[in-house]
């Protein structure tokens, strides 16, 4: 089961894409999300450690448990205003 | 009076300006957020805005109404543009009202200070010597 995370600014281009899949496993809570985006996408490591998760358009703490059918987003920090 | 939050289109406060006047309005505070030429010492030649747009809408959505929460405001409006911003474009206006001024001014400076630090807004900075870099508003802290 694969699960679909949205990629933004320099996440999305340093992969060269605005979302990738990673595999889905029963009880993924935020962190473990971003360990395994880190594994199957070193390069990123370093902007994920400083990024935050939202889950449905809501941002999440890194214990919060991801459904299988949850929208995910990685937010690196922001740059707007 | 609902505007979208975040647009494509170039942002003039004239158009903005006209709509919240209103008899009972004593002040209204405009932020311009514009592009500017430099960075960090560096000429910088524009900006472009990227953003979690359904994400980000609900998050200006938000953050206006706890202003309209915190201060007694006639109107609280914030716009962003994203794509493409030239130098001297307005990439972000924020306007507030109300009776006396001090609520018009703090809730504005409010409203600014959590969209930097909190909506999934971007900017791509492109430089005079070639740099393309992503920013962070690693300046804003989380006290209001």
């Amino acid at each position: 089961m694969k699960l679909h995370v949205k990629l933004f600014a320099t996440l999305k281009d340093q992969v060269g894409m605005s979302s990738v899949s990673i595999e889905f496993a029963d009880n993924m809570d935020a962190e473990k999300l971003k360990e395994s985006l880190k594994r199957d996408f070193p390069v990123l490591s370093n902007v994920l450690d400083v990024s935050r998760v939202a889950v449905n358009e809501e941002f999440v703490e890194d214990d919060h448990i991801i459904q299988e059918e949850d929208i995910v987003a990685l937010i690196p920090p922001s740059s707007g205003g | 009076m609902n505007f979208n939050h975040i647009t494509f289109e170039p942002i003039h406060s004239e158009d903005f300006l006209n709509k919240v006047i209103q008899p009972e309005a004593g002040a209204i505070v405009t932020f311009l957020g514009l592009v500017r030429d430099h960075n960090k010492g560096e000429k910088v030649t524009g900006l472009f805005y990227e953003a979690y747009e359904t994400m980000a809408e609900k998050g200006i959505a938000t953050i206006l109404e706890d202003a309209r929460t915190k201060w007694a405001l006639h109107q609280a409006i914030c716009i962003h543009r994203i794509g493409d911003v030239m130098i001297g474009e307005a990439a972000i206006i924020v306007l507030t009202s109300s009776s006396h001024r001090s609520e018009a001014y703090e809730a504005n400076r409010f409203i600014l200070d959590r969209v930097k630090f909190e909506v999934p807004i971007w900017k791509k900075e492109f430089f005079a010597n070639g740099k393309v870099e992503w920013g962070r508003n690693s300046e804003v802290g989380t006290e209001l």
